[in-house]
């Protein structure tokens, strides 16, 4: 019987991936160029695009154009998310009467507001830094009110037993406790965000890396389209990577907990 | 929270429903100040009921829903099957399992262009990007839950003399039910995702082709309501991953918190 | 309670009166370089109580895993009636020291389970699952699930979980380690009268050296790092062991005997 720890011994691995990785690839070139339709990517496509690409003038601009979108948005959406989730799960009225709206537009796809958010504010940057700061405030409102109430029982009970006065308590054993919550919320809204911006990029055609992927597979570059989808792959990846230290950097006490 | 009495919860829901309707009254406040903009509540449930009318809305909801479901399905049978597969294999684990890992950060939406040019937009390719929107978590969710199964157990078996059958019937398959249903919970949300993705991006059919061509048409009305429907039928979604996630683990206790 | 019920509790353990002999021979555990056990040489009669005391760290739970087969010797061998261990043997039950429940199945599906497992029909799984759980007075939670039995209650279960292959060697690593004292003062006594009633051979790993002395018939004294064995004694107290037992002069005696050889300071021995 094989046990089920995962923790495998890694050498023996590491000769599986790299023939996972020449199988796929083959599979892939072979399967693109022969049987599957003509408008797909291939791994020597990519490869010979890849470079050009890279550094062709279209896709800085593109590149550059999403970025400071997503970072503006973020910072738009996760400042007041953070502290608006401080309220809602430290004030019971407050979490009460925003429950609904704060429930509806969480679990809603940020992509269906996209209509609405043209109509209301055009098809330009305004939209997408807007769409982006929605999709980010709600994980961090919602991530971070989990935490502000997961304040442990018996740490409650200290804090009265030791008669701390109200600020010093929020200092002292709210913030804590709700900080790694807090990061947790801005590791979400970060891939949000990244989807927020090539979405409202395709249907308001605003400069982006998703119009660059959208008239790259219109005009049948479907390598160079290729290589704009992985750019933003890669973003998302890095950026969870360092959300991720970061919570490990703030909160070394906590497992990361995430769905 | 629980024990905090029927009161208390009362209490809750009122004022959430006080919330509610006071949202309701800005909303139509703001929406007789500026008709163009915004539209009001009574004009937005008008335009939803006239879509009823007419048979819009229904044969939107339908297209909607099937492309869902057939979507999450595939997902569901895909994302399950291969997540145990990769928990009890070593090889597949070591070779595919960190691919899965770096496929699952690549957003669909990004894909939904060069998906298109390749495979057009039939209901096909429509259910592909439901399919890989939906089938990482699930996948990923049973592939750990397998993979934890609990070492003093897969000795209890082993002491009883089990045979590996009986052990994934006793053992594996319900230890892991619990984590594929909190991935298939997920997984229910990002097919909703996926829906949009591919009603927008790919051919404009369903609710996402009504949004779209409302917002065309700068009809506020019609954008606003299905906006808010679109919510509602999502925090249905999720309600309902929810109540799915606790039915299938009648052993843990109260809260799977 | 029906542990008094000879009638029944015989039917249980009848056809092999007087459980199995155990022969541990010359074993040693290794893992990787770490050796934890060395040179382990212990022959446990048909229904005799051995009991297994030694500081932590000094392999006594890999030994009892490698009587179940769960492990392999890196060296020597262990034999149950003449025959080499090498998974399960047939009629070998073990009792875990966290339970090792099922929390998807209620107690009734608990101890049913090594019943399924060997295709008994239903009826007859139906009624020897009646019996067990009434052994082991857990009548009336039958359809309970493990979480909403206290520690005691499901031990129990565990219990009646490992008697229901009418072993002919039953394993105890560490039963009652995780009970509270007074729980696992009451299950002791329980333990101790089933067994009275249909003596079997067991192996009896624990922490507490009043548990060793009180079930064993002889205690092993397992010490340092790899694990060896320390000294063997012999406990000449009288059966039935109940309170009387255990609060006699000769019980204390032994006790101390026992605590003295675990607690003596011994060279190589870490903390």
């Amino acid at each position: 019987m094989t046990t089920l720890t995962m923790k495998a011994p890694v050498r023996g691995d590491v000769t599986g991936k790299i023939v996972a990785v020449l199988v796929l690839l083959a599979v892939w070139q072979i399967a693109g160029s022969t049987f599957l339709p003509d408008y797909l990517p291939t791994p020597f496509g990519v490869l010979t695009e890849l470079v050009p690409t890279l550094t062709s003038s279209a896709f800085l601009t593109a590149f550059g154009e999403t970025v400071g979108a997503v970072l503006l948005g973020l910072v738009l959406g996760c400042v007041p998310g953070t502290a608006a989730g401080l309220l809602i799960g430290r004030v019971t009225w407050l979490r009460q009467i925003s429950t609904p709206y704060i429930s509806g537009l969480y679990a809603m796809p940020m992509l269906a507001i996209v209509p609405m958010a043209t109509i209301w504010f055009g098809y330009n940057n305004v939209t997408r830094v807007i769409v982006i700061a929605l999709s980010a405030f709600l994980p961090c409102a919602v991530s971070t009110a989990d935490g502000a109430r997961s304040l442990p029982a018996n740490l409650g009970d200290v804090a009265r037993v030791l008669n701390v006065p109200r600020g010093r308590f929020v200092l002292d054993f709210v913030l804590p406790s709700a900080l790694p919550f807090a990061v947790a919320g801005v590791h979400i809204a970060v891939g949000r965000a990244l989807v927020g911006a090539a979405a409202v990029e395709f249907l308001a055609n605003i400069d982006g890396l998703g119009t660059f992927i959208l008239t790259n597979a219109r005009s049948f570059a479907q390598n160079q389209a290729f290589v704009g989808v992985a750019v933003l792959a890669l973003l998302g990846v890095l950026a969870r990577a360092g959300t991720e230290r970061l919570i490990r950097r703030v909160a070394p006490w906590q497992q990361t907990h995430q769905d | 929270m629980k024990r905090s009495g029927s009161d208390s919860r009362l209490r809750a829901v009122a004022i959430a429903l006080a919330g509610l309707l006071l949202g309701l009254i800005a909303w139509q406040i703001a929406g007789q100040r500026d008709p163009v903009l915004l539209a009001t509540p009574v004009r937005s449930f008008e335009a939803l009921v006239a879509m009823v009318g007419d048979g819009t809305l229904p044969a939107a909801l339908l297209d909607t829903g099937l492309l869902f479901l057939v979507g999450l399905a595939a997902a569901i049978v895909g994302g399950v099957g291969y997540g145990l597969a990769l928990s009890r294999s070593r090889m597949l684990r070591g070779s595919t399992g960190w691919l899965v890992f770096a496929l699952q950060s690549v957003p669909i939406v990004a894909l939904a262009p060069l998906i298109l040019a390749a495979f057009g937009f039939g209901f096909g390719a429509k259910t592909l990007v439901v399919f890989l929107s939906a089938v990482f978590p699930i996948l990923i969710n049973t592939a750990e839950g397998a993979k934890h199964a609990p070492k003093t157990l897969l000795e209890v078996a082993r002491v009883h003399r089990s045979g590996e059958w009986p052990l994934w019937r006793d053992v594996l398959v319900p230890h892991t039910l619990p984590y594929a249903m909190s991935g298939i919970r997920q997984g229910i949300a990002m097919a909703f995702v996926g829906t949009f993705i591919a009603e927008f991006f790919l051919q404009a059919t369903g609710i996402g082709g009504l949004l779209l061509s409302a917002s065309a048409r700068f009809d506020s009305a019609t954008v606003l309501g299905l906006t808010v429907l679109v919510s509602v039928i999502a925090a249905l979604l999720m309600g309902l991953g929810r109540r799915l996630e606790k039915a299938f683990a009648p052993w843990r206790e109260g809260s799977t918190e | 309670m029906s542990l008094h019920d000879r009638r029944k509790a015989s039917t249980l353990t009848s056809p092999e009166r007087g459980g199995a002999a155990v022969t541990i021979d010359g074993v040693t555990m290794r893992f990787g370089d770490r050796v934890v056990a060395s040179d382990i040489r212990v022959e446990v009669a048909p229904g005799e109580i051995v009991s297994v005391v030694g500081p932590s760290g000094c392999g006594k739970t890999t030994l009892l895993r490698a009587v179940a087969g769960l492990l392999t010797p890196s060296e020597g061998s262990v034999r149950v009636d003449g025959e080499i261990v090498d998974g399960t043997p047939d009629g070998v039950g073990m009792v875990f020291q966290h339970f090792g429940l099922f929390p998807w199945k209620t107690v009734e599906a608990n101890v049913a389970y090594p019943l399924r497992l060997r295709g008994l029909q239903k009826e007859e799984i139906a009624a020897r699952t009646r019996e067990l759980i009434e052994m082991v007075g857990l009548s009336g939670f039958e359809k309970s699930y493990p979480h909403q039995l206290s520690g005691g209650m499901q031990q129990r279960t565990g219990l009646a979980r490992a008697l229901a292959v009418r072993p002919r060697v039953l394993l105890m690593d560490e039963p009652f380690g995780a009970l509270d004292a007074q729980t696992a003062e009451v299950l002791r006594f329980e333990l101790l009268r089933m067994w009275e009633e249909r003596p079997i051979t067991m192996l009896f790993v624990t922490h507490s050296i009043d548990e060793a002395v009180l079930f064993g018939d002889r205690v092993v004294v397992l010490k340092g790092r790899p694990g060896r064995v320390h000294e063997v004694i012999d406990v000449a107290l009288p059966h039935p062991r109940d309170r009387a037992v255990a609060r006699s002069e000769a019980f204390a005696a032994l006790r101390e005997r026992v605590w003295s050889l675990v607690m003596s300071p011994d060279a190589g021995q870490a903390g």
